[in-house]
């Protein structure tokens, strides 16, 4: 491995302290003179019409300014599309289309009907209670399987089935002759939320020039086409400004306040903030999607598995948002990081007036690994096989082909991700009752970076100061995962400075190069590049002009410590500033705006899934001990390993911080977290009984970082984001059927659940 | 975080309180700690148009041995409760139950009498209070009158309090002599959360190692905080062996009322009953816990 300076340290993150004092840097810390404020209207019924709306109390209260309804929106159609050429892939989908104001009909609880401005938020409240809206109750559906049935009320005119994609290599009828054993188990994944720290906000003005500016909670600066698109303005009218998020996880992918919030500004032209309460953002934005999931696996005697068939319905909600993509993501990873012969996945996502599902952490790819890793337990059982000894027998290896053909061109270390994380819970402890202990691995592969089709693109600037610091300009949102800071030791790496001498100077639609979203574990690759590469075109200019200055070849120059010096020679030295300021006597340029673009492949075929769906993947295991109490069925997770190939780690501390996260994130989606539904509606819109884990219910973490240098990011880095996440239910659902000695196979696992399954008391 | 507005009314004696909470056009609430009060306001379940906070009432505040007894003002906090030397040393079992209401974050704001007052069903303290024997003392306009906490929770979020009444302190009863007491809580969520079932137990063996005193409160388990008079009167004059606790738990289990809602099933509440109440008084009975 080569000798870095800065890569794979932990320097601190530099927004790490303003966050601990508490300065104000979140989208809702800023206030401007003379703001209004805003409040939304939401509908409280998941299927209903609107037989009237009337708004004229509201609008007669003194202090309010505007109260906005669907006739108000220049073009009341949110479009979900992903750059890039996807049309051929979504042939016979509808074009999935929102509303930003419903005009007639409701589709789901809390879809937006009204949208005011006003004085104060008390007067905004006010002014919310006294609309009048009418809303006759319509049939509605709320179970994706029973929305499949052609009789079944229609969530949309066009039919509920949103999209179907299939996955076939080989012939699966000759794969289940072929196998010895065949399990088949049904596994099933609530709604869940995002719980970030930080709700939906946004402040919005019109500037000088007329442009319609947001300062936004997004992980989506692109969102200001959206804004554009609804207010019918030419796109370079609308600007977004990035700030650092309170969270984001997919939850602040799609748009949440960012059209409603524009459409205020325009109509009243005044600054307005608009916030969305916890309750509000429980039951307005995206969700992870609920999945259905039928399996049947086959393996010959010795464990080599010969084919996979599988059925996937999740369910979208009332509004498509992105998932026809989270569905595929799920098609390319059904099968696990397995060679399977023989493969048939038909997967399907339903519309419902369930609340919208769209993106969240995993992206689809987190529920199938539910499936097929609880799959190869269940089938180490019944071969009577060490379920470590099973995985390495079937683990992908480089050269071995996925299911939708596409072959690994680098090697993916599963089995050493799977051997360490295990051997990382330590010796085996003997259970006393009533305590029941289960340890299980799970192991995974999940992509990072965009689906190839999309020729995804990223473009970054890096400049020199007089002073011999350094500026980087990038327009990729920071959502608390440390990007802006990777930046800046990517910078600091190459043109041999300290962290702390480079800076990264805001996040903006209009004023920083484009870097796409923070999404899709694509920031590190795409953003990370593309910093790289400019950062590189800099050091090479400054290298010629110190070179130049040090009467040396430019080969045998090295820049480290702030400093240009003759390779050999540490006394031929410069300061950074001189080699600058030399650089610009000469004429060299001493800043370069640089693009990454990741490689692409022709759209998979949408009736095989064969082809070559994303670039690579992120590959690592998570080892879990549990105590059941057999009493209560309650699960304490007692030891937590995990191990991924992070290709290279650029900021350590970061990249442990994500594993981390994603391991917490996971216990509480495996073991405590559901929207409570009852035709539509949630029960539990508030944290008081929607519980995520708190300190008391974490274990240790263990985070092993291999690092393989095969990834396609800076310094042959991967994606880590998303990735650290995905087995962690997995793992939970197979440690506590290890413990109780039967499938778990519903989450959450809850300690009824676990009781139930446990049979009646001893 | 923005409340509907509301008129705050900070009165510094204990007259103007009860004043100030007297008929008026409107609904009046009396705020403590805000740790009940305030979510209810952002949740819109309640909408009050004049709340009278009590922290200008320093005297509400007392946590205090007088004689035997413990007096607690109402606006004692849980978290001085919990630390008090005082509280640890003499009635173990109501500092224990201090401790485990929700997280020190909680515990330094919300007050002993808030906890009652509403009469919530998941209380911890209100268990070992009923357990204690404690009684509430309650001002209003016409004087002070006083209220065993057994029959201050009347029903779901109901007290015993009338309009216009203010509870002002808690009396504790001495701890029984000898005696060895817990406090059990069971989430099925996370840690923190209230309980799905709260077990309080007090016994006090004989000389003969029967148990001559025996009292459980249950939390979670009914409409309001109970005690569990079936399943002690199994214990009562018995030795407490194995088949004698698992029967006192059953009847604890019988005789509750549980409710469904997200936590869990009213069927395995029932369940968590038997499994509870027996492990407490298993660990009571074998020296695992003692006053």
């Amino acid at each position: 491995m080569p000798a870095y300076r800065v890569i794979g340290t932990s320097p601190a993150r530099a927004d790490a302290w303003e966050k601990v004092r508490g300065r104000p840097i979140y989208a809702g810390d800023l206030a401007v003179a003379g703001m209004l404020h805003g409040r939304i209207v939401r509908s409280p019924y998941a299927s209903a019409r609107i037989a009237r709306l009337d708004t004229r109390a509201a609008r007669a209260l003194p202090g309010v300014i505007a109260v906005l309804t669907a006739a108000d929106v220049p073009r009341n159609e949110l479009r979900m599309e992903l750059p890039g050429r996807m049309a051929e892939a979504t042939a016979g989908a509808v074009l999935a289309t929102q509303p930003a104001l419903a005009a007639d009909r409701v589709r789901f609880q809390g879809e937006p009907v009204v949208a005011i401005a006003a004085e104060t938020p008390e007067i905004a409240a006010g002014a919310a209670d006294l609309v009048e809206v009418e809303y006759e109750e319509l049939p509605g559906v709320y179970d994706p399987l029973a929305a499949l049935d052609p009789s079944a009320p229609r969530v949309h005119d066009g039919g509920n089935v949103l999209r179907r994609w299939h996955l076939r290599t080989g012939d699966v009828a000759r794969g289940f002759s072929e196998a010895a054993v065949v399990v088949e188990h049904t596994y099933r994944t609530p709604f869940v939320d995002h719980v970030y720290l930080e709700t939906e906000t946004g402040l919005g003005w019109i500037d000088a020039e007329g442009v319609l500016v947001l300062r936004v909670s997004t992980q989506v600066l692109e969102h200001y086409r959206d804004v554009a698109e609804i207010l019918q303005l030419p796109h370079g009218r609308v600007r977004l400004e990035g700030t650092y998020l309170g969270g984001g996880f997919g939850g602040k992918e799609d748009v949440t306040v960012e059209c409603l919030l524009g459409l205020l500004v325009w109509k009243t032209r005044r600054p307005v903030q608009l916030v969305f309460s916890r309750e509000e953002s429980f039951i307005g934005h995206g969700k992870r999607h609920p999945y259905v999931m039928r399996y049947r696996t086959g393996a010959t005697r010795d464990g080599t598995l010969t084919a996979v068939e599988a059925e996937l319905v999740s369910d979208s909600g009332a509004y498509a948002a992105l998932s026809p993509w989270v569905l595929l993501y799920s098609l390319v990873t059904a099968t696990g990081p397995y060679r399977v012969p023989h493969v048939k996945v038909d997967a399907t996502t339903v519309y419902t007036n369930n609340p919208v599902a769209s993106a969240y952490r995993c992206f689809g790819s987190i529920q199938t690994c539910l499936a097929y890793e609880g799959q190869m337990d269940a089938l180490a059982a019944t071969l009577a096989m060490d379920s470590l000894a099973l995985r390495e027998k079937n683990f992908l290896r480089k050269g071995d082909a996925l299911a939708t053909g596409q072959v690994l061109e680098t090697e993916p270390r599963l089995s050493e991700t799977m051997r360490r994380a295990w051997a990382g819970l330590g010796e085996p402890r003997s259970p006393r009752r009533p305590t029941r202990i289960g340890r299980a691995v799970a192991a995974s592969f999940t992509p990072y970076g965009r689906m190839c089709w999309t020729r995804d693109s990223a473009s970054a600037w890096v400049g020199m100061e007089l002073d011999g610091t350094a500026v980087v300009r990038c327009a990729a949102p920071d959502v608390g995962g440390g990007q802006t800071s990777s930046l800046c030791a990517i910078t600091a790496e190459v043109l041999g400075l300290d962290v702390a001498q480079v800076v990264a100077v805001g996040r903006d639609s209009h004023f920083t190069p484009r870097a796409g979203t923070t999404t899709a574990t694509r920031q590190l690759l795409m953003s990370g590049n593309a910093v790289l590469n400019a950062a590189r075109e800099v050091r090479h200019h400054l290298l010629a002009a110190a070179a130049a200055l040090l009467e040396a070849a430019p080969g045998d120059v090295e820049l480290a410590d702030g400093h240009a010096f003759v390779r050999g020679a540490p006394g031929r030295a410069l300061t950074m500033a001189s080699v600058v300021k030399g650089a610009i006597a000469e004429g060299r340029p001493v800043q370069a705006l640089e693009k990454y673009d990741a490689p692409s492949a022709p759209t998979i075929d949408p009736l095989t899934g064969q082809g070559k769906a994303f670039n690579d993947y992120t590959f690592g295991t998570h080892a879990i001990e549990v105590e059941v109490d057999e009493e209560t069925g309650r699960t304490r997770v007692s030891r937590f390993v995990a191990c991924f190939d992070a290709g290279r780690v650029i900021n350590r501390a970061s990249a442990e911080g994500q594993l981390e996260g994603g391991a917490v994130q996971g216990l509480g989606y495996a073991l405590m977290e559901e929207i409570a539904l009852e035709n539509g509606v949630s029960k539990n819109p508030h944290l008081v009984d929607y519980r995520i884990p708190t300190s008391l219910d974490v274990p240790p973490i263990e985070t092993l970082l291999l690092e393989s240098g095969d990834g396609l990011g800076p310094f042959g880095a991967k994606g880590l984001g998303e990735p650290a996440m995905t087995p962690s239910i997995a793992a939970v659902a197979n440690a506590v059927s290890s413990a109780v000695g039967a499938r778990v196979t519903q989450l959450p696992i809850t300690a009824e659940r676990v009781r139930a399954a446990l049979g009646s008391p001893a | 975080m923005r409340l509907y507005p509301f008129d705050l009314v900070e009165p510094d004696t204990l007259p103007a309180a009860l004043d100030a909470l007297s008929p008026l056009d409107g609904e009046a609430r009396l705020v403590a700690g805000g740790t009940a009060l305030v979510p209810m306001i952002r949740l819109g379940l309640v909408k009050p148009d004049r709340v009278i906070s009590l922290h200008r009432l320093p005297e509400l505040a007392e946590v205090r041995r007088d004689g035997g007894t413990l007096q607690l003002g109402a606006m004692a906090r849980l978290a001085d409760i919990d630390t008090a030397p005082t509280v640890r040393e003499g009635w173990p079992l109501l500092a224990e139950a201090a401790r485990r209401v929700a997280t020190p974050a909680i515990r330094v704001s919300g007050t002993i009498g808030g906890n009652l007052c509403y009469a919530e069903a998941a209380s911890d303290p209100a268990p070992a209070l009923l357990c204690l024997e404690a009684e509430v003392r309650v001002a209003g306009a016409a004087g002070g009158r006083t209220v065993p906490v057994v029959d201050f929770f009347r029903g779901f979020y109901e007290t015993a309090l009338a309009p216009g009444e203010i509870v002002t302190a808690i009396r504790v009863p001495a701890t029984p002599a000898g005696a060895r007491s817990g406090y059990v809580k069971f989430t099925s969520r996370s840690a923190e959360d209230r309980p799905l079932v709260g077990v309080a137990a007090l016994v006090v063996r004989d000389s003969s190692g029967r148990w001559d005193d025996v009292r459980i409160g249950l939390g979670g388990v009914a409409p309001t905080p109970i005690r569990a008079p079936r399943a002690e009167a199994v214990l009562r004059g018995e030795a407490p062996g194995d088949a004698t606790l698992r029967a006192a738990a059953e009847a604890a289990a019988r005789e509750a009322e549980p409710l469904s809602d997200l936590m869990g099933s009213a069927d395995y509440r029932r369940e968590m009953i038997r499994v509870w109440v027996r492990r407490l008084l298993t660990s009571l009975r074998d020296g695992a816990r003692s006053a």
